[in-house]
């Protein structure tokens, strides 16, 4: 080193230093320039991280949402009526189950679980811990303060499991409604099958239009009219005239879900959606609609009712005979089936027909259930057919059908597909006008006129202004032909019958008259009363108020002119 | 000038590790606390869902009506017993009328 530097000495060392000195220059100021890049990137780095870390934070939120944690699972979706009344729900229920292999002393168990558990059947429960096993059930389903009275007993060996499990809180009311849904969560009947992949998914609650108020005064209402006229059963719906929301349906003999495994298949059938029924005399309502609207009749025209009608075999006659001419209001408040098939005869077999269709009665209603009924009408539809029908023989269809026809009529002619969900605000449905407002306003009074003068005065409920129509159908027997005594005796109603509201149908399935009726199982006996006291409690509920009956503007809206009694003065105007 | 820097970043380095664990002790400590919180919260929904079923089985319409039948005599109202504000507002003038 010594030797080269003097080396470099001799040859000119200012040449060489200056040379040195240049690349150490370079050098340094390529480090320099290295540096500055590294240090502004740190230094950009830093800064990055402080308006991540410090400035950024304010806008951040103080509190992370969570939500799926905290939120319980339940293997299916309540099910509520209009007012968030729990009819159905899951509930997670403890199960006791033992593993024999882990149980000290048997006896003592047993014993133990005896003062808990008073029901439980001891040689059973021995038998199932002296098994080989390593998981016996003990008891399923447990109330929540079994199950910590078990727990306090400490026994060991033995466990608890949890099981979703469905409750129906309101038991047998509205049962054929909601249904049931059976183990594993398989909705089986009802809105429990219709709605099975909605309630499954879904943690939001089903609600139902259903009022569990209204449905229970339904129930027991007809429940009291089965028992009194000692009837096989009965069925009735009760819907709001324009919205088609039904607001209770019922049919009895009905079940308790909790017990449906041993509720027998009368129980189980729901009359109202999948039964048909030939419904009798409320048929007139159709038929004196159809008869006004197609303008074959009017108000003021009348048919001669004096003598029964021969038609091939069959004989026409009436229950309430009058013998001479009646008007278009008189054949409906006399419910006289003579004049009806006369009118039928007028309007004809085509137009029936047509409007039946229009009305739904030859299709499966859209309502929200599995069970509903496919109505049986002529395949051929001949002038007796035509004839029949008009007083509600040789056509069958569900109860729920026919109140259905009813609001249809009465709402001024709108038909609004029935349901069994609750309108949401600001939903639209559609419906479907049928009928002009003019006839709709002409079956309000002549449906008046029964409640006040004719077969159904029992229905009226002072001050709710009912409207109805007695129906006594007799049923078919099963030799075919018709049995006389046994009926099936229905009133269907509107209410407030001068701007309705809902309309209510009550049938009861074979009554026998008795004493309190004379002898008589009428719809006008039988049915007609209920639907008075349903409505009257009911209207309450619903917010409708009563009204005074005699008032002036009432009277005209439900004005009807009925000529005098000898009929031989009006003959000449017919 | 090279030991001090040295020094500092030690110094810095420490801390900063110190706070972290701090920190993590911290979020630990409120992550457990916030899974309780959990768990009670789930409890506690179980539980409304169980008394829920339960008020809507003593609620039920027949039963209740047994009860108010029992204890309280009441009966359903009947349309005489509802009168509307106008109709009452003319009775009361009625009323004052006569007394007048």
């Amino acid at each position: 080193m010594v030797a080269q530097k003097g080396n470099l000495g001799n040859k000119g060392p200012i040449k060489l230093e200056g040379i040195v000195n240049h690349s150490i220059e370079v050098g340094r100021n390529r480090l320099l320039v290295l540096a500055c890049l590294f240090s502004l990137a740190f230094l950009l780095a830093a800064v990055r991280l402080v308006d991540v870390s410090v400035l950024r934070g304010l806008d951040e939120p103080s509190l992370i949402a969570e939500s799926a944690m905290a939120t319980l699972k339940t293997g299916r979706a309540d099910i509520l009526d209009r007012n968030g009344i729990l009819l159905a729900t899951s509930l997670n229920v403890p199960s006791l189950y033992a593993d024999p292999k882990e149980v000290l002393d048997i006896d003592v168990a047993v014993v133990s679980l005896k003062t808990v558990l008073k029901n439980l059947n001891r040689s059973n429960v021995i038998k199932k811990l002296q098994a080989n096993k390593r998981f016996v059930w003990i008891k399923r389903g447990l109330t929540p303060e079994e199950q910590f009275r078990i727990n306090a007993l400490g026994l060991p060996g033995f466990h608890f499991q949890h099981e979703d499990r469905r409750f129906y809180p309101q038991g047998r009311l509205g049962a054929h409604i909601v249904g049931f849904s059976g183990t594993d969560s398989v909705g089986l009947v009802g809105v429990e099958k219709q709605f099975d992949g909605v309630l499954r998914d879904g943690s939001e609650a089903l609600e139902l239009s259903l009022d569990i108020r209204v449905q229970h005064i339904l129930r027991e209402e007809i429940d009291r009219q089965i028992t009194t006229f000692n009837g096989v059963g009965g069925a009735g719906v009760f819907i709001d005239v324009n919205s088609g929301e039904v607001l209770a349906m019922v049919s009895l003999p009905d079940f308790d879900p909790a017990s449906m495994t041993v509720a027998d298949s009368e129980a189980k059938f729901n009359r109202a959606t999948l039964g048909v029924y030939e419904m009798g005399s409320t048929f007139k309502i159709f038929n004196t609609a159809l008869a006004l609207e197609s303008g074959s009749a009017t108000m003021s025209s009348g048919y001669d009712a004096t003598k029964p009608i021969k038609i091939s075999r069959y004989t026409i006659n009436d229950y309430h005979p009058k013998r001479r001419w009646l008007s278009v209001p008189e054949i409906f408040m006399y419910s006289s089936n003579i004049g009806s098939a006369k009118m039928a005869d007028d309007y004809g077999a085509m137009a029936q027909r047509r409007f039946m269709e229009k009305l739904g009665f030859f299709r499966q209603l859209a309502i929200e259930l599995p069970e509903r009924a496919r109505p049986m009408f002529p395949k051929t539809w001949r002038r007796i057919n035509t004839m029949t029908i008009s007083y509600g023989h040789g056509i069958a269809i569900s109860p729920l059908h026919l109140v259905s026809g009813v609001a249809t009529v009465v709402n001024g002619g709108v038909r609004w597909p029935v349901t069994l969900l609750k309108k949401q605000a600001g939903v639209l449905s559609v419906g479907e006008k049928i009928i002009s407002k003019k006839t709709s306003e002409d079956m309000r009074r002549v449906l008046r006129l029964v409640v006040e003068n004719g077969t159904g005065k029992k229905a009226s409920a002072k001050g709710y202004l009912v409207g109805g129509k007695t129906g006594t159908a007799e049923k078919q027997s099963a030799s075919g032909g018709y049995a006389k005594k046994l009926r099936l005796s229905s009133f269907v109603a509107a209410f407030p019958i001068h701007d309705p509201k809902y309309a209510v149908l009550v049938m009861i399935d074979e009554p026998k008259g008795n004493k309190s009726s004379f002898g008589y199982a009428t719809g006008g006996w039988v049915a007609a009363p209920a639907v008075k006291r349903i409505i009257e409690r009911a209207a309450p509920l619903l917010g409708i108020h009563p009204k005074d009956e005699m008032s002036p503007k009432i009277r005209q809206i439900l004005e009807i002119n009925l000529p005098s009694e000898e009929g031989e003065k009006r003959l000449a105007s017919f | 000038m090279l030991r001090r820097s040295i020094a500092l970043w030690v110094v810095i380095v420490s801390f900063t590790g110190i706070g972290m664990f701090l920190l993590k002790h911290e979020v630990q400590t409120r992550k457990s606390e916030l899974d309780s919180l959990h768990e009670r919260i789930v409890e506690n929904q179980e539980t409304i869902r169980v008394l829920r079923a339960e008020w809507s089985h003593l609620n039920q319409p027949a039963r209740i009506e047994v009860l108010t039948r029992k204890h309280l005599g009441f009966r359903p109202t009947e349309s005489h017993q509802l009168i509307g504000i106008n109709e009452f507002i003319a009775r009361q003038k009625m009323d004052s009328g006569e007394r007048q």
